[in-house]
């Protein structure tokens, strides 16, 4: 290691005294310590202007590579220590704001949430401020799907907010398992409207509204966190758009008016909450890249298919709630969250078959005129199928009786049950495509590798027995070959194609899940 | 050392902590080796725009590397240090490749970016930023080596302080000094808007 450089290191000490003085007396400062060596001060000078200007230069997003890895942002207080007139019980985890942590007040005897919040490396007293501000407004917010804040304390310059405890799993934890089901969706989503009614009817805006955000008890109610105090804090959390103070929420789940920097209202807190819906009915964000950059950009120009095209169980109605929240112009969005509880509530009662509501509207997604032409033929290629293997089971019979011998009846019982089988699974087929749609994905999944065993198998079956007959019946020797090629043929090159034609690749797949993240 | 396994890494990170200096010189090719074999699959697939996400390699070489190894603060600050050196060492080959791909073209530059890099003033030269961090490592080694840690490795103030055993607010004074410094040889090519928000 070689000795710092001494100018360096001179210029090094005054840079940090007179950072920390008042802006107004580094001059006085500079010119005190400098005095003799305006090379010196020329530099702390020009230092201390680039520390103004360098705004988000090389900052590092995110929480540190640890805090991803391990959850671990360095904010490890042991079980036991003491903050006042709380004593933490453990650690419940860490977000990009801060760690969280079980916490007993010791004066009321009650079990409490404690976050404490880091201020970002330049946290300077105005945001600070405005920080106090924001949280004190939400501490005013009392509603059933809004997790109260009781306090926010400072201990040692450290500021920590106090809040009610909730058992229950975020719908991160929830979406691990998968999309959650309709039932579920609804409930937790007009649960979490409610919050956001609540909210905006005070003014206050969650910004920064996602599944990590989303509680939802064992007993049953969902209730929104950090409401309001995501904006100024999540410095620390998740990408960043610009520089200093710039902070736009995580992206993906943000609208794209905020992106391109508007302050944003309470149009832009529904479009997260589109978001959240979409995912929580198919396990994943329909923005998602792989880098912010992308991801973002999804946000301003994607629009993103139907969740039923995903998911099947999402009913038409669910895909115009996403639709209308997820629009790019926010005039064109729900106005207000009342109308979305509207929607929900309309919809849950129909799901429900409540009094007066209408049986609950056919699972179907909406497809175009070349779509459904392509299921047609799909259909008509199951049908035909199915005719040409009973044709050769019954032809089996047949030429059975010309084979003769001990192998005879082995020949026609091979044919009939691999016929058999082969026409049971595509008249399944048929009625799963009519009857259950959402199943159709995973019950293609499962027949397909059978069809192409069974097809196979008769068709070579058949090629073989054709060359058996084919001394002395030629004209039905060539058909069976005829047909046993057909067979082959169809199976391995032509209804791969029909099937993609017929149900879109959202169809056949499986709705993606993507990996929790451990923010929030 | 052909075999990259958990469990090597885990022994030889305990051989630095007991102050052996040969162990640091066996870990770095593992780390490094782990992170080139990554990032080259990161960027078969790279499309324009797409940037390099240090913190993402550095973070699924740890988890390639060390497992679920419990391991000690100490420790784990060692691996990300030399993570994150290793990582620039293979940014400033990365963007080596492309100038030279680009025969003189001053234009090439690759951005390591951790924000939305769609924001031009955000990305960095890094074969720019690597020779002044050469030079300011000329002036306080210390100094450089924050930079290395926090930009390339993605690390926290507190991670770096545990990296480097020194405390979190020298490491914070010596973060923002650095950073200006830096800002200032770079020609002030961070970002152009640093206007508080709203």
């Amino acid at each position: 290691m070689t000795t710092p450089d001494d100018r360096f290191a001179r210029i090094s000490a005054l840079f940090d005294e007179a950072l920390a003085r008042a802006p107004a007396d580094r001059d006085a400062f500079l010119d005190r310590a400098c005095e003799g060596d305006p090379g010196v001060r020329a530099e702390v000078l020009a230092l201390l202007d680039a520390d103004a200007s360098a705004g988000g230069f090389l900052v590092p997003d995110g929480p540190g590579v640890g805090a991803l890895l391990l959850g671990d942002d360095g904010d490890t207080r042991p079980p036991g220590t003491v903050m006042g007139a709380y004593r933490i019980e453990r650690r419940l985890g860490a977000g990009g704001m801060g760690a969280v942590y079980l916490a007993h007040d010791t004066v009321l005897g009650r079990p409490v949430t404690l976050k404490v919040l880091h201020p970002d490396d330049g946290a300077d007293a105005k945001r600070q401020e405005r920080l106090r501000f924001e949280a004190r407004a939400a501490a005013g917010l009392a509603h059933p799907n809004i997790a109260t804040v009781y306090a926010l304390e400072e201990f040692d310059g450290e500021l920590c907010i106090v809040g009610e405890f909730v058992p229950g799993r975020t719908a991160r934890e929830l979406l691990v398992e998968g999309p959650l089901g309709l039932q579920d969706v609804l409930r937790i989503a007009t649960d979490v409207a409610r919050a956001l009614e609540a909210a905006h009817a005070r003014g206050i805006l969650h910004r920064d509204l996602k599944p990590e955000n989303i509680l939802v008890g064992d007993n049953g109610v969902t209730r929104v966190l950090d409401f309001g105090i995501a904006r100024p804090l999540a410095v620390h959390d998740g990408p960043r758009l610009t520089a200093i103070g710039m902070v736009v929420g995580t992206p993906g789940y943000i609208s794209p008016e905020q992106l391109e920097g508007a302050y944003g209202d309470a149009r832009s807190d529904l479009f997260s909450f589109g978001i959240v819906l979409y995912e929580l009915v198919t396990g994943a964000n329909p923005f998602q890249g792989p880098t912010p950059a992308s991801t973002a950009a999804r946000v301003l120009t994607l629009d993103p298919p139907p969740p039923s095209r995903a998911n099947p169980i999402s009913p038409p109605a669910l895909d115009a709630v996403v639709a209308r929240c997820l629009r790019k112009d926010p005039a064109a969005r729900y106005a207000t969250a009342a109308d979305v509880i509207a929607d929900l509530e309309r919809l849950a009662s129909v799901i429900n078959g409540g009094p007066g509501g209408t049986p609950p509207e056919p699972v179907t997604t909406p497809h175009g005129t070349a779509h459904s032409q392509a299921r047609a033929w799909w259909r008509i290629h199951q049908r035909a199928v199915i005719a040409v293997v009973a044709l050769l089971a019954i032809g089996a019979w047949w030429v059975a009786s010309w084979v003769g011998g001990p192998m005879r009846y082995a020949l026609f019982a091979c044919v009939l049950a691999l016929a058999v089988a082969d026409g049971t699974l595509r008249v399944n087929l048929l009625f799963v495509e009519r009857q259950r749609l959402s199943a159709m994905a995973s019950q293609l999944a499962r027949t397909r590798p059978w069809l192409l065993a069974l097809e196979l198998i008769m068709g070579l079956l058949t090629a073989g027995s054709a060359s058996l007959v084919l001394a002395e019946h030629e004209a039905v020797g060539a058909a069976m070959l005829a047909v046993s090629a057909a067979m082959i043929v169809t199976v391995w090159a032509i209804e791969p194609v029909t099937m993609a034609a017929a149900f879109t690749d959202a169809d056949t797949a499986p709705p993606r899940i993507r990996s929790a993240d451990r923010s929030g | 050392m052909a075999a990259v396994s958990a469990n090597g890494v885990t022994s030889l990170l305990a051989r630095i902590g007991r102050g052996d200096p040969r162990a640091m010189d066996d870990l770095f090719p593992l780390i490094y080796a782990e992170l080139r074999r990554i990032a080259s699959r990161e960027m078969r697939q790279e499309r324009p725009g797409r940037t390099l996400q240090a913190t993402a390699l550095v973070h699924e070489a740890y988890l390639r590397l060390v497992k679920d190894a419990t391991l000690s603060a100490a420790n784990r600050g060692q691996f990300l240090g030399v993570a994150a050196h290793a990582m620039r060492e293979i940014l400033i080959e990365h963007a080596r490749a492309r100038v030279a791909q680009k025969r003189g073209g001053g234009a090439a530059r690759i951005t390591l970016d951790e924000s939305l890099s769609a924001t031009p003033g955000l990305s960095i030269d890094v074969l720019a930023l690597d020779e002044a961090l050469q030079r300011l490592a000329r002036l306080d080694p210390r100094h450089a080596q924050v930079v290395e840690l926090r930009y390339f490795g993605g690390l926290s103030v507190e991670e770096t302080a545990a990296a480097m055993s020194l405390s979190p607010a020298t490491v914070k004074r010596a973060w923002t000094l650095a950073r200006a410094w830096l800002y200032r040889e770079l020609g002030g090519s961070g970002d152009p808007d640093s206007a508080d928000g709203p």
